[in-house]
């Protein structure tokens, strides 16, 4: 019995290292942490065991592809818009106040590579909400109040300011097949601002990615990146200089990491111009 | 791990539990590598461990608020998430007996050379994450001198805990692939994890 264990009727020494390696069958998992929700010394014992088998666990370092951040980051905001525009159908339920303004985010370039448009999740949520404002309203105040309480340093260091800009309208990015399940919508808000919201989003089968593009007047196609794979969200925003000439919308399905063009037809294509 | 890097780890995943995305963004980038290692050590192919580590970032932000510094530290918590992701993802992912298609060991202990080759050139990372090229090394240097510590056991002990952290396998597991009494396994386990201590402290890896 370990030395300071203070259970003697339970003995578990010899399981605390599988645990710690994850090697421990169900009943004796079970009894480990039975045991260890009353003994300190097992559950030191316990921890310092976790730290080692972690020890081993870094044992292989590898540098992870450059587009695998966006992804990461991606995933995250996509998570966070989700979860404001869970929030703000809520509200809007409450209170059905027409909405008239949101935040205007101060213009500052993103200095990683473009592979994807990672959407800080400020700007997600007052981008979600405007599209929320086509079908259901939200308290302006309470909008404000969630701005203010977010205003830190967004996912790529901008900072927002307070000049408010109007959601004008949403353009409905009609989809098909695999994407059917899919609602895209591009948000417009005055000649600069378009943002792409794409909600029920399929996870795509593997060694693939949903890709989003604008095209031009003169069909070029532009690549906006590649939706997270296991986001069922995504938010991106063109940047302002595409957003005043972009004519259409749509997405296909890629390789994982996105094409340099489409190369395949789009599952959502949707007119842009307002 | 040194003290001012455990003090930054711990002040930027309270930060996570706050809300700040550019906080997980700044453990992604100290971090990342740590993770996407291990991932791939455990699964083997580029576009699993991808999803592995985006999954356990995700975990990392939902999580953040439960994180407790007296009990370990950050980068054991990111790991042994990271470490649970890639298991579940071998399980989901796996067509044939696990021990087969994790190429780790050979029954006499020997490693074999995972998928991808050697561990990479530390003077040629740290290009895709924002960090301090001395970091980088430091990192690097400190997995050769695990790995070397872990070579250091006897074949049949780290044959057992290799099973066991990287292949997800639990005492059974490893007693049907190595055609060994259950009872065996359990008792290298044991020994093993406690020389494993020893030499980890030899290496002056571990509470560093």
């Amino acid at each position: 019995m370990r030395r300071g264990c203070v259970v003697s009727d339970v003995h578990v020494d010899d399981l605390l290292p599988a645990y710690a390696l994850g090697a421990a069958m169900e009943d004796e998992r079970a009894r480990v942490e039975a045991h260890i929700a009353t003994c300190d010394a097992c559950r030191s014992e316990l921890d310092e065991l976790q730290s080692d088998a972690a020890l081993l666990g870094q044992s292989w370092v590898s540098e992870p592809p450059p587009h695998l951040r966006g992804l990461v980051l991606d995933g995250i905001a996509g998570e966070v818009a989700q979860r404001h525009h869970a929030t703000a159908r809520q509200e809007s339920d409450e209170r059905p106040t027409p909405l008239r303004s949101l935040p205007r985010r101060a213009a500052r370039r993103s200095r990683r590579p473009r592979r994807t448009f990672a959407m800080p999740a400020l700007a997600a949520a007052c981008l979600l909400l405007a599209v929320a404002t086509v079908v259901q309203s939200i308290q302006v105040s309470q909008l404000r109040e969630q701005v203010d309480a977010e205003s830190q340093a967004t996912a790529d260091g901008g900072t927002t300011v307070d000049s408010p800009i109007l959601a004008d309208s949403t353009l409905p990015i009609p989809t098909s097949g695999a994407l059917d399940s899919a609602s895209a919508q591009l948000a417009v808000a005055g000649e600069e601002r378009r943002v792409l919201v794409v909600e029920n989003v399929p996870q795509p089968p593997a060694g693939k990615a949903w890709q989003a593009w604008a095209i031009d007047a003169a069909g070029e196609k532009i690549s906006l990146g590649t939706l997270a794979r296991r986001s069922p969200v995504a938010v991106i925003t063109l940047p302002p200089a595409l957003a005043g000439s972009v004519d259409a919308i749509a997405i296909t399905l890629e390789q994982a990491g996105g094409s340099d063009q489409p190369t395949t037809p789009p599952l959502a294509y949707g007119s842009a111009s307002v | 791990m040194r003290i001012a890097d455990q003090a930054n780890d711990v002040a930027l995943l309270a930060a996570v539990a706050e809300g700040d995305q550019a906080a997980l963004a700044s453990l992604y980038d100290r971090h990342g590598g740590l993770a996407y290692g291990l991932a791939m050590r455990i699964v083997g192919e580029p576009e699993l461990g991808e999803e592995v580590v985006q999954e356990a970032f995700l975990k990392v932000w939902r999580r953040a608020g439960s994180f407790d510094p007296d009990r370990a530290s950050v980068v054991t918590w990111l790991v042994t998430i990271t470490r649970n992701c890639a298991i579940d993802s071998l399980r989901r992912e796996k067509s044939q007996p696990l021990a087969r298609s994790v190429p780790l060991v050979r029954t006499d202990g020997s490693e074999v050379a995972m998928s991808g080759g050697e561990p990479d050139d530390p003077r040629s990372d740290g290009a895709s994450l924002a960090r301090d090229p001395a970091d980088v090394v430091a990192v690097h240097e400190r997995a050769r001198r695990i790995r070397a510590a872990v070579d250091r056991l006897p074949p049949a002990q780290r044959t057992a805990i290799q099973l066991a952290y990287f292949g997800g396998l639990s005492h059974s597991e490893i007693a049907g692939t190595l055609g060994e009494p259950v009872g065996t396994v359990k008792t290298r386990i044991f020994h093993g994890m406690r020389k494993l201590r020893d030499l980890l402290d030899e290496a002056g890896v571990r509470g560093v």
